[in-house]
């Protein structure tokens, strides 16, 4: 019975590793082939699609000779693709900021205020979320337009600013926050704004961070609403709207242009991966 | 996973951030310099469609295309002698200049031996006037004598005419004449006929009168003795005339003048030397000619025509510049080109006289006929038939930027010279690079030089 039990580990163990093999290798491509030469990744690119089914496939697993021509390419003999990283950043950074402004006081309002309507703004806030971005583009682009915001960066920043899901996240914290502790505050001369920065902020660190890391994957993935609003400025578009072009086009540096691309989200996960755990572990939402 | 290590993962990512936006700030704060120091620059060479212009060299010499002899009449048996030569071949030389004297070869002793022949011919006529000075012919011999000498000429002419039609005819000497004239005669045994009638017709008459004045022929005795008077008269006439020739002469030949302005091309005789008949004294180039440099184009492929650039290079006084005058078949069949000789090549090669004999160094420049596309032949690389010239394509796209990027385009070289390339292929509408900093490579990118 022991010895079955052992074999049964031992199976899932092995199961969950080729699962993790099979999740990660792309990742671990892109990074081995952001490592070989343009010409190489050309000559590569050019055989996607081009198969003969007669002939036997030849796995291209890493680079024939190790280059930093990619890089090279990318951040020193051409700065599209950092023109176009600079603007993802930008757009992370600023929605990221604006969310932190809004996001938590708005959750804290309506988590811990009692005010007529505030089941239906709620009940709104989740309706929002539950919309697909397909349904609310239209009404976006006219209300944008109507604004003169279409085609300049607010408009794909200021729609991000009120993401209903971080509203929720956060709300749904709070909400589990008891309201003897914002009463033991107020007891002691702590007006609601001082309570909601020095008490309820430091409490809800974990979601706030689970929101921030998952806002700025979010933000940094980034597809339909820069294609959608900035279609007359594509100087303006982040990174995440080219990939598809850059293999079209089959510029030799996609791979790298991916890496680059990657590591930003990789780091910010890296940083916030404890406060993801956590946060989403603490909200009601386990 | 403890509070530590995830800590120490938080740090790890915060630095690996900061890294990264140290890296990103610096690479476009410095990539650009960095990339123009690592990028190729160069230059788009100046390519443009026009006729191909080839420089050959070739060797020529001074020739004179059209001649004139200048000859005095010398009568037959005398001679002149030059005294002196004023000219070399190849002077120029003005209307009236001064070209030679001479004098005609024993004159004097000629002339004192016509002298001496027509004293003795004048006393012989005196002598037989003395003698038979009573001989005196009545109007009838004198009609008969007259007749006689019309009908001894008109029998010369009727051979004359005579013979003539034999010659038209195919006529053999021993042969008799025909009685008509054949049907397939041409047209002129015709009129050679047709004078030979005529020239009958005139001895037929010649002769009646000469019968008609039958009663009136002079003696066998009286007519040998006027035969003799003018047998004498006649000489006394020739020698007379044979003086005043030479007379003549000697002034003519004293000193030969140039009749019009040319250039002497050849002499008729060195000093001391005898001209005789009409044997040229002098050869002048032909009134209003030239003297030309030929040069033979039988190895040009390109057409050579009037007006191709000629130049001249000489070690002391840079090049001279000329251009074709003519051009045509030499006697072998070659073709050939006359380079004009002006001022030019008269200041850097010296007078035609210095340069007659010499070989002398051209260099032809001749156009293609039809336009052909000309690179400069820094921007045309390769060996042997694999020519091929780089060209700069512009990409520009939103991902890539704007780039040049090198391209190999191969080319068929028609014909080089020093510093241009003729091709087939029509490349002016394309970027071709040349005179880059450093080696550059298809597919490789390049800057353009700041102007």
């Amino acid at each position: 019975m022991r010895h079955r039990r052992k074999s049964g580990r031992w199976l899932a163990r092995g199961f969950l590793a080729l699962l993790a093999i099979l999740m990660l290798l792309p990742m671990v491509q892109t990074f081995l082939f952001s490592f070989s030469s343009i010409p190489e990744m050309k000559a590569y690119m050019k055989t996607q699609g081009n198969r003969d089914p007669e002939a036997w496939m030849d796995p291209h697993l890493s680079p024939h000779m190790i280059s930093l021509g990619q890089y090279e390419q990318i951040l020193i003999k051409d700065h599209t693709i950092l023109q176009y990283f600079i603007n993802s950043a930008m757009y992370a950074g600023a929605i990221l900021l604006g969310q932190t402004l809004i996001i938590p006081a708005l959750a804290f309002g309506l988590s811990k205020f009692r005010f007529r309507g505030r089941e239906v703004l709620f009940f709104l806030i989740v309706m929002l979320m539950l919309l697909p971005f397909q349904v609310t583009m239209v009404p976006n682009v006219l209300t944008l337009r109507f604004l003169g915001l279409l085609n300049t960066v607010w408009a794909v920043i200021l729609p991000m600013l009120f993401a209903p899901f971080y509203i929720f996240l956060l709300r749904q914290y709070m909400v589990a926050l008891p309201d003897e502790l914002l009463e033991a505050a107020s007891m002691d001369g702590a007006g609601p704004f001082r309570s909601f920065l020095r008490i309820v902020l430091p409490v809800c660190r974990p979601a706030l961070g689970a929101a921030a890391a998952l806002s700025f994957a979010e933000s940094w993935n980034l597809v339909e609403q820069p294609l959608t609003y900035l279609s007359a400025r594509p100087e303006l578009m982040p990174l995440s709207t080219v990939f598809n072009q850059l293999a079209k086009e089959n510029t030799g540096f996609e791979f790298a242009g991916a890496g680059l691309y990657i590591l930003p989200a990789l780091l910010v996960y890296l940083f916030f991966q404890e406060d993801i755990l956590s946060g989403i572990q603490l909200t009601e939402m386990k | 996973m403890d509070q530590k290590e995830h800590r120490s993962y938080k740090k790890f990512a915060l630095r690996g951030m900061i890294v990264l936006a140290v890296i990103i700030a610096l690479c476009i704060l410095f990539s650009g310099t960095i990339r123009t120091l690592t990028t190729p620059k160069v230059r788009y060479a100046p390519v443009k469609m026009g006729k191909f212009e080839s420089t050959t060299e070739l060797t020529g010499k001074v020739v004179f295309p059209e001649t004139n002899e200048i000859a005095l009449d010398i009568p037959e048996g005398l001679s002149l002698t030059v005294t002196r030569v004023a000219v070399s071949p190849g002077d120029k030389v003005k209307k009236g200049a001064k070209l030679m004297t001479t004098v005609v070869t024993d004159g004097e002793k000629t002339l004192a031996t016509l002298q001496e022949e027509y004293n003795s011919a004048q006393e012989k006529l005196e002598s037989w006037d003395r003698k038979n000075g009573s001989i005196r012919l009545s109007r009838g011999e004198l009609q008969w004598k007259e007749a006689w000498e019309n009908a001894r000429e008109a029998e010369k002419k009727e051979r004359e005419a005579r013979l003539a039609v034999m010659a038209e005819l195919d006529i053999g000497s021993g042969d008799a004449m025909p009685e008509t004239l054949p049907e397939k005669a041409g047209k002129e045994a015709k009129a050679a006929w047709k004078t030979w009638e005529t020239e009958k017709e005139s001895l037929e008459k010649a002769r009646s009168t000469l019968k008609s004045l039958d009663k009136f022929a002079i003696s066998e005795e009286t007519w040998s003795t006027l035969q003799q008077r003018d047998e004498t008269e006649q000489k006394l006439k020739e020698t007379e005339s044979q003086i005043m020739q030479i007379l003549l002469l000697q002034k003519q030949a004293e000193t030969i003048t140039a009749p019009y302005a040319g250039y002497v091309v050849s002499l008729g005789a060195e000093k001391g030397g005898i001209i005789t008949g009409d044997a040229p004294v002098i050869t002048l180039t032909a009134e209003g000619k030239k003297p030309v440099i030929r040069t033979d184009i039988s190895d040009i492929k390109q057409k050579v025509s009037k007006g191709t650039t000629i130049t001249i290079p000489t070690d002391s006084w840079g090049r001279a510049e000329t251009k074709v005058v003519d051009t045509g078949l030499s006697e072998n069949g070659h073709p050939y080109a006359d380079a004009e000789i002006n001022d030019d090549v008269t200041w850097a090669l010296g007078n035609v006289s210095k340069i007659l004999d010499e070989e002398i160094k051209l260099k032809l420049t001749t156009k293609a006929q039809d336009n052909t596309c000309l690179v400069p032949s820094a921007a045309i690389r390769g060996s042997g038939n694999e020519r091929y010239v780089y060209t700069g394509e512009q990409e520009t796209s939103a991902l890539a930027g704007s780039r040049i990027t090198v391209q190999k385009v191969s080319v068929t070289v028609l014909a080089e010279n020093a510093g241009t390339v003729s091709i087939a292929e029509d490349l002016v509408r394309s970027k071709v690079l040349y005179m880059e900093d450093r080696a550059i490579t298809e597919g490789g990118a390049v800057m353009l030089y700041e102007e």
